[in-house]
């Protein structure tokens, strides 16, 4: 879980830089001889893959910074969109970074870097053993990516854009304020990935997550709003499946006992790659309205190498919209929570949750088995299945 | 004009043109009393476009063959490859022994028109027949229009290497190549590989891709490579050179050929050719400046030769 951001980004390269045997020779003192190099080798093509796969799938084009600790690759969507994926330099056998500058930085066209692992990624089942060599001599010089095994050698140079280190400081990225936190919470990424296929399937145009404030009573509850109408999805809410469920108290004067945040489900969907791939999910919103998405992705390809390797982090950051003309939806979802939280009645107006209301006791033993068992397909289509013969 | 015939190994033909199914709508059948050749070109731009050759051996492929026809005892026929290949597999289904062939003039009489205008005057019937639960006969016929070609036969040439190339066996997972290459068909509109071959240590053969301000991408076979030189420009069957390469007596020719060549063509004309060497036992490489091609024995028994033969392009600088 140290891989997580805990507080900012720099207390987290901090604790990292420590572990690595990190090679730097001394700046040499040639004249305007390339200072920089960097020197890669792994065999980890398939989790390199997935992640250029999961980054490709938000931008076509994103920003290489090596470090002397890892790569971070990020990109930019619509400026409502930020992605930022952390490699950690144990994934490679040999990592060096020397020169001056301990810092490089670049820009590439991720689309044909994907379809060039892509396509080693299809080969391997003819040859399971390649090597891959990532090297880059600075600014100027092509990003050089080598594929080698005992029978193909592919060497590929894309050319590289220049990024100008003070302009990006300009560029007001979308970040997370960690000083200011609404509220974190630590998943299981699996259910995720079902839940926002799910979500996709009934065609989701608007996506509203609400949020509980109370701890005690953890909720996080996607609402879809789309062509078919309102549906909402409970996440399971024990302690296997959300290991963290934390608010912050920010002001005094803030009564409402909900989060709720908009986002537009097709620039939501993107992260959908992202989270296939990890294992580990931590959602943090601040209260500028900034959803962090930040992605552990333990290696599972291959278990050689997993003993040094902590796992690539994938952080996505988007702004959440704002919902001041959506009054009638926030309070039917305002409703149906408080509904959901009442003592069971009966009500004549058929609610979305209402299954979760029968007046029979005898039906009381099946709503409990809903309950352990099959939290998470607890969504309203079933619901309403259910509901019909009690209504006749 | 008569053409008659039994075939005895549908299985063979039906595999070997599915290997070349998908490049072309309409192929051309050669028969000689000798060998039927299946040949794959674009009759307007022969020489632009990659051809492809399959030659039988009449011996082998047919229980019993009759040609006759004024031209030497050749008929030439154009037909779609799509319908022969339906007929084949339709006689696999039906369990049943003996497809035999029979070139009919097609029935004129009422409908002239309707069959000149796209020249298709004459069909192949293909008829066998199989018997059903009840011990019935069925006969089935299947008649696919043809069109016979007579004028423009001699510009149905096997291609040729002009110059002196570079000869090499290409193992079985040579096929990896073509699933590198492919994901630069749609990475650009400009197409063009140039591809290196070399004979110096234990040869060479790379292919080299870029595009301006984009990429440059250098992919080559690691492994060793047997490259030897031509011996002559005749040419020469598969088996022959196979046997060449084995008893390496091509190193002792004349000292002038090559010992590098470079060739540029279009990636799509090279990633042709890939179903023909991922389905063939033996594949060969003839490369030199201007052209190359593949020659590919089909199975073990080397009785189908295929031979793919690709020009290369002129790259203005």
């Amino acid at each position: 879980m140290s891989l997580f951001i805990q507080s900012d980004d720099e207390s987290y390269r901090n604790t990292q830089g420590s572990q690595h045997q990190l090679i730097l020779s001394p700046p040499k003192e040639r004249s305007k001889a390339p200072n920089i190099t960097f020197d890669s080798s792994t065999n980890q093509i398939t989790h390199l893959s997935e992640i250029f796969q999961s980054l490709s799938s938000i931008s076509n084009h994103a920003i290489v910074n090596i470090k002397s600790n890892g790569i971070i690759i990020s990109s930019n969507y619509n400026s409502i969109l930020s992605t930022s994926i952390n490699i950690d330099s144990s994934l490679f056998i040999i990592y060096n970074l020397t020169g001056e500058e301990q810092n490089l930085k670049f820009g590439i066209d991720l689309n044909l870097i994907n379809e060039c692992f892509l396509s080693v990624i299809n080969t391997l089942k003819f040859e399971k053993n390649v090597k891959c060599v990532i090297k880059y001599q600075g600014s100027g010089y092509p990003l050089v990516i080598e594929f080698e095994d005992l029978y193909i050698s592919e060497k590929l140079e894309f050319y590289t854009y220049y990024v100008n280190e003070d302009e990006d400081e300009d560029e007001e990225d979308i970040s997370i304020d960690y000083a200011n936190l609404q509220m974190e919470i630590i998943l299981k990424s699996d259910i995720l990935y079902n839940l926002l296929q799910d979500l996709n399937q009934i065609s989701t145009e608007n996506l509203f997550i609400y949020i509980s404030k109370n701890e005690s009573n953890p909720k996080l509850h996607f609402i879809s709003q789309g062509i078919i109408g309102n549906s909402k999805l409970i996440f399971p809410n024990d302690k296997l499946t959300m290991e963290k469920y934390k608010i912050f108290k920010t002001d005094k004067f803030d009564f409402e006992n909900y989060i709720i945040s908009k986002f537009t489900y097709s620039n939501f969907f993107k992260i959908l790659k992202s989270v296939k791939m990890s294992n580990k999910c931590k959602l943090i919103k601040d209260i500028h309205g900034c959803l962090s998405i930040q992605l552990l992705c333990k290696n599972n390809n291959n278990n050689e190498n997993s003993s040094t390797y902590n796992g690539s982090l994938i952080t996505i950051n988007m702004m959440e919209l704002n919902y001041d003309d959506d009054k009638f939806m926030i309070n039917w979802i305002l409703n149906d929570e408080i509904e959901e939280d009442k003592v069971p009645e009966i009500n004549d107006e058929p609610l979305i949750n209402t299954f979760r209301r029968e007046p029979s006791p005898l039906l009381d033993v099946e709503r409990s088995i809903y309950e352990e068992s099959s939290k998470k397909r607890k969504n309203t289509k079933v619901g309403g299945a259910v509901e019909i013969p009690l209504f006749l | 004009m008569k053409l008659k015939l039994t075939i005895k190994d549908t299985e063979k033909l039906k595999d070997s043109l599915q290997l070349i199914s998908s490049a072309r709508k309409f192929v051309v059948l050669k028969f000689t009393p000798k060998e039927l050749c299946i040949i794959s070109i674009n009759d307007q731009v022969i020489n632009q476009e990659p051809q492809i050759w399959i030659k039988f051996p009449a011996d082998s492929l047919f229980e019993s063959i009759e040609v006759q026809s004024l031209r030497e005892n050749t008929i030439s026929m154009e037909l779609n490859i799509d319908l022969l290949l339906q007929t084949l597999k339709n006689f696999k289904k039906a369990n049943s022994e003996g497809l035999n062939i029979r070139l009919q003039r097609t029935d004129t009489s009422g409908q002239q028109g309707v069959n000149s205008k796209n020249g298709r005057t004459a069909s192949l019937a293909l008829f066998y027949s199989n018997m059903n639960i009840n011990s019935n006969t069925l006969n089935h016929t299947f008649r696919i229009p043809v069109k016979i070609l007579r004028e423009n036969q001699n510009l149905l040439q096997e291609p040729y290497h002009s110059q002196n190339s570079l000869i090499m066996r290409l193992p079985r997972e040579f096929v990896t190549m073509f699933k590198r290459l492919e994901k630069f068909k749609k990475a650009s509109g400009n197409d063009i590989v140039t591809i290196r071959a070399s004979r110096t240590g234990n040869g060479f053969l790379g292919f080299i891709l870029q595009e301006e301000n984009k990429f440059r991408v250098t992919i080559s076979w690691n492994n060793r490579l047997e490259v030897h030189k031509s011996t002559n420009n005749e040419p020469e069957s598969v088996r022959e050179t196979l046997k060449n390469i084995n008893s390496s007596q091509m190193e002792s020719s004349e000292e002038e050929s090559v010992d590098e060549v470079q060739l540029t063509l279009k990636l799509n004309h090279w990633q042709q050719a890939s179903k023909i060497v991922g389905g063939c036992e033996i594949v060969i490489l003839y490369i030199n400046d201007n052209e190359c091609s593949f020659h590919c024995l089909f199975d073990d028994t080397g009785e189908v030769e295929i031979l793919y033969f690709v020009n290369g392009i002129r790259v203005i600088t």
